[in-house]
């Protein structure tokens, strides 16, 4: 590969579109401009895919720029196995939101697409950024169009949502951010994140910092008891927004333990294992309890969420291979079932305008292919073999059995929990007798709408069927970073 | 030529067209499939095939001895006799489902390996699923929900145990089951132990198997429970409990088909009792015993099709089920009745009939292991059999009170088929030999002694007076019979009930706090914030977007809205907490 | 040649026969039960002649007698639409 500064083009690259929409005027030019610029984005994520090195754990891509050399901030980008699926994944979702929002957002189209593709620059930054400091202003900076988004484009409550959001994650940030700067100081005045990996602090300090990273984290996973905001920003966001809240918001939390507090605060992370254990369990158990007892469908979405990161922070948590390398498997193929099960909803509440269950009914009678390919993401949801989550779940439970058999058998019984609601749901929507539906009625899918769920459906069945690609992808990485968790 | 081809991939490739394929060739493709795999079983040699690596895993799929030969002997002649049963079945549906159901049971007899195992045992979860689901109507769709949860909790269970299993012995390869009692342990023989009906786990089947379509009942009888049998054998032989539970179940099963009024859901208790044999069979684990189940086994399955064909048949042309609206009918279908008490009298284990060459072997062998209370239980279920499936059902549904119907004989195929189970009852009955031959362990039985034909007709006749003397005790009644699924039908409400109400209460009132209490402290503490800086902020913000951007309502509410002083308290709260940071730590 | 076989055992024509029938099997196979050799045996009850035909008359009355006790005592057997 050449000197092209790749990763800073990715990134950038949707928010130049966003300067360019800026200057248009109809509604049309923007949808496919905004359309134009994710999808040669996610284009330009594949070359990466194909040159990446497999056999390394050491950044790659980078891309060093001094910032503020005072203060030892520079502009730092690079990827490493584990970063590289959630970049690719963000990317591909990129896209995939723009087209579901062609026919759902009809006001403020150019303000939409502006917002989608800043965020979407804000998020491939977070990953990209090996300057903490850098990491830190692309984390903050996201909640910004976020906020928008839901609170612009949304529902009913859609303040109300997009206000409890903005002020949870913000208030965690902050306590990152008090980490953060911590660590600047005991680390040696730099935020290089591969220099701060390597420093050897005090176990105090680490508890402290862990802690404070924990809240930030754990708010945006979400883990109970935190999560309460998740609901009602699904509930209230506008499909695009669901689609990329769940689908890479999410995982950014769980990012923030991989990157931050495994390798960097390792001592602290054996001590406080137990306790993310436990707590994953209860997101894992309570989330699936509560995701049965919804009438709303993206509520029930949102819980299940909740409920499938418990599986990713366990994961992450055992400390061995299969259990972290199958986290962050899980990660991307939350993001990607999630994702496709977002789209779905929003598909069928642009319809029938009714997010409510019992209000659905018959659904492989009256739109078939619909009902064919939310089956196939129902399956996924519930880890079938064949699918994407069931690799995932079996290297979670692998590390999970691996660490403590209690917590693997509560974690089963979990499993079989995420079966109730979505084959029970799953029943209500599709089986049974057609029911006639409010809104304008229920049709099936169209050409533009299976453009975005067919890349879905291929990686739902890629990685079921033939993991072995990203697992290589993760392997030294993962075991890199191991390495550093362990070998204090 | 290819080394070794996989009858179950016949199946699920052999899928693939039906949809496609219209009228007679469609039919000739739907048994055509089946002969391909009896022929393809027929040529097999035992011996490990198809072994390759997923993901860091060794898997085997193609794993070819006795045991796996003699399951898979008996599977594809179900596959043909099932096919040419349902043969006059329209819809695509059925069949793919059938075929993909037909083919993961052949996948979990050939696994070698756990994984395969595994993925064929969730694939037949799902296909059989759709068989109940098919018939349509509420009743239907509710068992097909609740037999789909049934075994999507078995699969995980399964799942787990194999998990463990592989990280505590670090092989997938499949195997007798040794560290009895471990967690790995119990969780695997649980889950094989709800596929195989054993009760308290067997109200799935006596649930579902009385809705399923007609056509995909004689599927269903056949191989859900059977894979698990032969997996038992695989995995678990000897372990003691089974000969306990085994015992339990045959009599169980007896005694809740008495009371049934569902003519199929007292052929689907039935099941039950047979599989309990079985099961005991495993258990005691002898050469004998093993022989015994497996031909039990074989036996079984060909003639319990042959009682939900016939029953099928019944309620195909008379469109009823219940023994209390039938009566009467074997004026008009004696060909049916004759085949259906070709089947009573093989279950039953009349002598020239399968069941009498294979039940006893697993009595002898129960009797052979010293057991007295299990070959007295086992003998006593015998009596049960005769009782219900051979005297009860057949008497009130062809004999008895006539229900005024006249039907006629069921369709051709549908004959076809039963004449070919009824042919193979007698035959095996006739000629164990071949059987005998197929039997995993070298077989040292003699079914035609005198004592065995004539105790065996003892049993069966003596029985048959007691059901003369009693038969008004024995009248149907129209009622349903609660099981063990009363808890989880009744059970899930009480579940739904805790997930709507109190966690959900809990959950309402931890969102509640938020609101409340911690609302309200950022509110104060960002309105101090505000306070330092917020006119400068505003100003330049203001300057900066009017000079550079001039389009846009959005630009207009960054302006004036709530954003920017969000927006100020955090860059305020920033500059604020290095300035501290960097004088308390004194850089 | 089914067809008459099977309304033997349905017409009621025939019931007369049919239960001259059973008396003479019953009486056949108890016989034989006498006349068969009894050298092999697991359980002192193997060398019992009409031990079986015994053992089947008792284990039927058995079976009908515990059923109705769990069905109606045990209030096993319940309306149609108990779950409906």
């Amino acid at each position: 590969m050449t000197d092209i500064p790749i990763l800073s083009l990715i990134v950038f690259l949707p928010a130049a579109g966003a300067g360019v929409l800026l200057f248009m005027r109809d509604d049309r030019t923007v949808r496919r401009t905004a359309l134009a610029f994710a999808v040669v984005d996610f284009a330009l994520t594949i070359p990466l895919m194909a040159a990446f090195d497999t056999t390394t754990y050491a950044m790659q891509f980078t891309e060093t720029v001094p910032w503020v050399p005072s203060l030892g901030i520079t502009y730092s980008l690079g990827v490493d196995g584990i970063s590289l699926l959630f970049i690719f994944l963000t990317a591909l979702l990129g896209w995939i939101c723009v087209v579901a929002s062609w026919e759902a957002i009809d006001t403020k189209v150019k303000e939409f697409m502006i917002s989608l593709l800043v965020m979407q620059s804000l998020m491939l930054g977070v990953f990209s950024a090996m300057d903490l400091f850098l990491f830190y202003v692309f984390w903050e900076a996201m909640l910004i169009p976020m906020y928008l988004i839901i609170g612009v484009w949304g529902g009913k409550e859609r303040v109300y949502a997009a206000f409890k959001f903005f002020l949870y994650t913000l208030a965690g940030s902050l306590l990152f951010l008090v980490g953060i700067v911590v660590l600047y100081f005991q680390g040696g005045e730099t935020f290089d994140i591969v220099t701060l990996m390597k420093g050897d602090y005090s176990f105090t300090v680490q508890a402290w910092v862990f802690l404070a990273f924990l809240v930030a984290f754990a708010v945006k996973v979400p883990m109970v008891p935190l999560h309460t905001w998740l609901p009602d920003a699904h509930v209230q966001a506008p499909t695009a927004g669901s689609i990329v809240l769940a689908g890479v918001l999410l995982k950014m939390g769980a990012y923030g333990f991989l990157r931050f507090s495994l390798p960097m605060l390792p001592d602290a992370s054996h001590y406080f294992a137990t306790l993310i254990q436990v707590l994953s369990v209860v997101s894992i158990i309570y989330g699936g309890f509560l995701a049965l007892a919804q009438e709303d469908v993206k509520k029930l979405v949102a819980y299940s969420s909740v409920s499938h990161m418990g599986f990713v922070t366990l994961g992450l948590f055992t400390f061995n291979a299969k259990g972290v390398e199958g986290a962050v498997l899980q990660m991307f193929n939350h993001g990607i079932t999630t994702g496709a099960l977002f789209l779905f909803v929003g598909l069928i509440y642009e319809r029938t305008q009714t997010r409510i269950i019992a209000d659905y009914g018959g659904l492989m009678k009256i739109v078939p292919v619909y009902g064919v390919l939310l089956c196939v993401f129902t399956l996924s949801s519930i880890a079938v073999p064949g699918t994407n989550a069931f690799v995932g779940e079996l290297l979670v439970l692998a590390g999970a059995f691996g660490a403590n058999k209690a917590i693997g058998a509560v974690a089963v019984a979990g499993a079989v929990l995420s079966a109730a609601y979505m084959l029970g749901f799953y029943r209500q929507v599709a089986l049974g007798p057609a029911v006639a539906m409010g809104g304008r009625g229920m049709w099936d899918i169209n050409a533009r709408e299976m453009a975005g769920i067919l890349p879905l459906v291929v990686f739902v069945f890629w990685v079921g069927l033939y993991p072995k690609p990203f697992i290589d992808i993760l392997h030294v990485s993962v075991e890199h970073l191991l390495a550093q968790t362990m070998g204090r | 030529m290819v080394e070794w081809i996989h009858p179950g991939l016949l199946f699920v490739f052999g899928a693939v067209p039906i949809p496609f394929l219209r009228g007679p060739a469609r039919q000739a493709w739907l048994i055509g499939i089946p002969l391909l795999a009896i022929a393809d079983v027929a040529s097999m040699t035992p011996g490990n095939y198809g072994a390759f690596d997923f993901a860091g895993v060794e898997l085997l799929i193609g794993k070819v001895d006795k045991l796996s030969l003699v399951f898979a002997w008996v599977f594809t002649i179900m596959s043909l006799i099932g096919s040419v049963y349902a043969l006059h079945v329209k819809g695509p549906e059925q069949h793919v489902a059938a075929y993909l159901y037909m083919g993961s049971a052949l996948g979990v007899v050939f696994a070698g390996d756990w994984f395969t195992l595994l993925v064929s045992w969730e694939i037949m979860a799902f296909a059989s699923a759709y068989l109940i689901f098919a018939a349509g109507g509420k009743a239907a769709i509710a068992a097909g929900f609740r037999y789909l949860m049934v075994h999507v909790t078995g699969g995980v269970l399964l799942f787990g145990g194999i998990v463990l299993l592989g990280l505590e012995t670090g092989s997938f390869l499949i195997g007798p089951l040794a560290g009895e009692g471990g967690l790995a342990f119990v969780l695997i023989l649980v889950a094989f132990i709800i596929n195989a009906a054993v009760p308290p786990l067997n109200a799935w089947l006596t649930d579902a198997y009385p809705e399923a379509t007609v056509t995909g009942a004689v599927f269903l009888s056949a191989f859900t429970t059977k894979t698990a049998v032969y997996v038992l054998i695989r995995t678990f032989p000897g372990t003691e409990a089974l000969v306990w539970l085994g015992a339990m179940m045959a009599i169980y099963g007896v005694v809740y088909a008495v009371l049934e009024n569902d003519c199929r859901r007292l052929l689907a208790y039935h099941i039950v009792s047979q599989v309990g044999y079985m099961v005991v069979g495993v258990g005691i684990g002898t050469e004998m015993a093993l022989n015994g189940t497996a031909s039990h086994a074989f036996a079984h399955i060909i003639y319990k099709g042959l009682l939900f064909m016939g029953a099928g048949a019944v309620i195909h042309m008379t469109g009823r089920h219940k023994l209390t609206e039938l009566g009467g009918l074997y004026r008009t279908m004696p060909l049916t009745v004759a085949l259906y008490m070709v089947g009573a009298f093989a279950i039953s284990a009349f002598p020239f009939f399968s069941g009498f060459v294979s039940k006893s072997m697993v009595i002898a062998a129960a009797a052979g292991d010293n057991r007295a209370a299990v070959t007295l239980m086992l003998t006593l279920a015998s009596s049960g059999t005769f009782l219900h499936t051979g005297l009860k059902l057949p008497y009130y549904m062809f004999f008895g009170k006539d229900c005024g119907l006249r039907p006629k004989e069921p369709p051709r195929n549908m004959l076809a088929a039963m004449g070919i189970a009824a042919v193979l009852c007698i035959g095996i009955g006739l000629f164990p030999g071949p059987l005998y031959a197929l039997l995993p362990h070298p077989v040292d039985f003699e079914p035609y002694t005198g004592a065995h034909v004539t105790g065996s007709l003892g049993i069966l006749f003596f029985t048959l007076l007691g059901f003369v003397v009693y038969l008004k005790a024995l009248d149907p009644e129209p009622t349903i019979s609660l099981d063990t699924d009363w808890f989880y039908r009744r059970g899930a409400r009480a579940f739904m009930w805790f997930a709507e109400k109190p966690v959900a209460v809990w959950e309402g009132a931890l969102s509640g706090i938020s609101d409340s209490v911690i609302l309200r402290y950022l509110h104060a503490s960002a309105r101090g914030g505000l306070r330092v800086d917020l006119n400068v902020v505003d100003a330049i913000v203001n300057g900066v977007a009017r000079s550079v951007l001039s389009s846009g309502s959005l630009v207009r509410r960054l302006q004036t809205g709530v954003v920017t002083h969000y927006a100020a308290a955090m860059i305020g709260g920033v500059l604020a907490a290095i300035a501290v940071y960097s004088v308390a730590w004194g850089g | 040649m089914i067809g008459r076989v099977v309304n033997f055992f349905g017409d009621a024509a025939h019931a007369k026969a049919r239960r001259r029938l059973l008396w003479a099997t019953l009486v056949v196979v108890l016989a034989a039960d006498f006349l068969v050799n009894r050298d092999h045996g697991d359980f002192f009850w193997d060398f019992i002649p009409g031990w079986a035909a015994a053992f089947g008359f008792v284990s039927c009355i058995a079976i009908i007698f515990a059923s109705k006790l769990l069905g109606k005592q045990g209030r096993v057997m319940r309306d149609e639409d108990y779950y409906g």
